[in-house]
């Protein structure tokens, strides 16, 4: 065994975790060989100190008490029937779309989330057409949700529910500001909406995330969003990432790119100096808006934020065209 | 584990499922917040988790392994799936570049304290070498179930741990000069 070889073996070698002709050779190596005993004596007192680190660190929280009422009120909802204006096609998906995200054997694979991530990465879905009147999203329905989107090597589907956030657009944009993006997370839990309007030089991004227990804001200036506390933080520097170009189609009724279109458009991104973000709670949502205009501007559209009314923002339209 | 209260809790005895969450409640917030670094994250890990334990616990099997590999297997999917899509949301208003660490920085670690020092070098490292870490030295998880949980050959383990710890000890204490620097650094996971 040479150094390097066992020095790759060391930690399984600390751990317990390598077979009796490995720790053989190994210790006879270490017999004569001074440098990779002082790479185990450092491995081993790391192997200590991160243990500790980490014991130390989980021994510090708890859940809060009322994580066993909050998940039950979930598990109700959950057990609800569905909504009896939800379409025929997703009635009928319903039993296979009980989990969010299908489920093998304790959750999805690294090969699902790379599906997940290829999707949402790509999920420009304003624009499509509802196979569902409009109706008024409530806070409680379920909205169960089919996305098809080109993915590597074919078009990847996912479906879900629960998606039941609804959307805030603002009624007041500066003029000459267009939506470049709107995308979601659907992940259970931890959905996001997530809206771009920019003209080339400044920019406003909306996003909107459930609301954690501690509903706590940032430090920084405060200020009121009708009626409710929020909190600016000014001299902000960076760029922001407006999202992969519409696609062709997508203002019609489909959603992503269309069969045969190329998808690989390079994201656009902005930098930006003194960019300022405005955090606030409506509702159960925490709202953050990040932005180059001025603060003025953005209390303006942050107070023009409404629900949106549009379902076709979350009933999106299942293709005909399966896996072509 | 008793396979009796999983049973009951597969033919949907809520009695029991109450049982089974207060029983790793504990387990599954504090993976989760050492994978996600903040409360209300893995307060929200917490509820995610159970419910989908709920939904496919009848996807069990005992014969296949341990029910803790199962739950963690359940956590830290979901944990993992949350940074992956957190990172590929087109904003990162959480964390405006200006208050990013820079992780060119050199390490103070002598003047910040021992733990703190561990404790930012910890938050430099990816997510999958945060994730083996944890379930080998905080879960105390053999190396087969650790692969069980993360769907990768135990080679692939070996490996991860041997860059996690290389990474951390070269982000504690900076090595000489003619000292191997570890392969990857900050953010990028291990080849495999």
């Amino acid at each position: 065994m040479t150094c390097t070889d066992v020095r790759t073996t060391l930690v399984a070698y600390l751990d317990g975790e390598v077979t009796p002709s490995e720790r053989r050779l190994l210790e006879a190596h270490l017999a004569g060989c001074a440098e990779c005993q002082r790479d185990m004596a450092g491995l081993s007192a790391l192997q200590s100190r991160t243990s500790q680190f980490l014991r130390d660190t989980a021994v510090q929280v708890s859940p809060s008490p009322q994580a066993w009422s909050r998940l039950q009120a979930r598990l109700a909802r959950d057990a609800r029937p569905l909504p009896r204006w939800l379409p025929a096609w997703a009635q009928r998906l319903a039993p296979r779309v009980g989990p969010a995200f299908p489920l093998i054997h304790g959750g999805p694979t690294m090969k699902q989330g790379l599906a997940l991530m290829a999707v949402v990465a790509l999920a420009v879905i304003f624009g499509t057409v509802a196979t569902v009147p409009p109706v008024r999203a409530q806070a409680e329905d379920i909205v169960r949700y089919v996305l098809r989107l080109p993915g590597a090597g074919g078009w990847v589907t996912i479906e879900g529910k629960n998606m039941a956030m609804q959307p805030l657009v603002p009624s007041y944009l500066p003029a000459g500001l267009q939506r470049q993006l709107f995308s979601f997370d659907p992940t259970p839990g931890s959905e996001s909406v997530a809206q771009v309007y920019h003209d080339g030089s400044q920019f406003v991004a909306v996003r909107q995330s459930r609301a954690p227990s501690s509903r706590v804001l940032p430090t920084g200036r405060q200020v009121t969003v009708n009626g409710q506390p929020g909190v600016v933080i000014s001299g902000l520097k960076g760029t922001v990432d407006l999202g992969p170009p519409i696609p062709e189609g997508a203002h019609t009724n489909t959603f992503g790119t269309p069969a045969g279109q190329s998808s690989t458009s390079q994201p656009t991104r902005l930098p930006y100096a003194d960019g300022k973000q405005l955090t606030w709670y409506v509702g159960e949502t925490k709202v953050e808006l990040l932005s180059n205009l001025s603060e003025q501007e953005m209390l303006g559209i942050a107070a023009s934020l409404r629900p949106s009314e549009d379902s076709r923002l979350l009933q999106l339209r299942v293709s005909e065209a399966a896996n072509e | 584990m008793d396979l009796l209260l999983i049973r009951r809790c597969q033919a949907g005895d809520q009695e029991a499922f109450a049982t089974l969450f207060r029983a790793y409640k504990d387990l599954v917030y504090r993976t989760a917040y050492l994978l996600l670094g903040s409360a209300p994250d893995a307060e929200d890990a917490l509820q995610e988790v159970f419910l989908q334990v709920h939904r496919s616990l009848g996807t069990f099997d005992p014969a296949r392994g341990a029910f803790t590999t199962w739950l963690h297997r359940v956590t830290v999917n979901h944990c993992l799936n949350r940074r992956r899509t957190r990172r590929l949301f087109a904003l990162s208003l959480d964390a405006p570049s200006s208050t990013r660490p820079d992780p060119s920085t050199p390490f103070p670690s002598d003047q910040i304290g021992e733990e703190e020092a561990v404790r930012q070098a910890w938050g430099r490292l990816s997510d999958k070498l945060r994730a083996v870490i944890v379930l080998r030295y905080y879960a105390e998880l053999s190396y087969a179930e650790v692969a069980q949980v993360l769907d990768v050959p135990i080679g692939t383990v070996k490996s991860r741990l041997d860059l996690a710890l290389r990474t951390l000890r070269h982000d504690l204490a900076p090595p000489p000069h003619d000292a191997p620097v570890p392969r990857a650094l900050h953010g990028r996971e291990a080849a495999k």
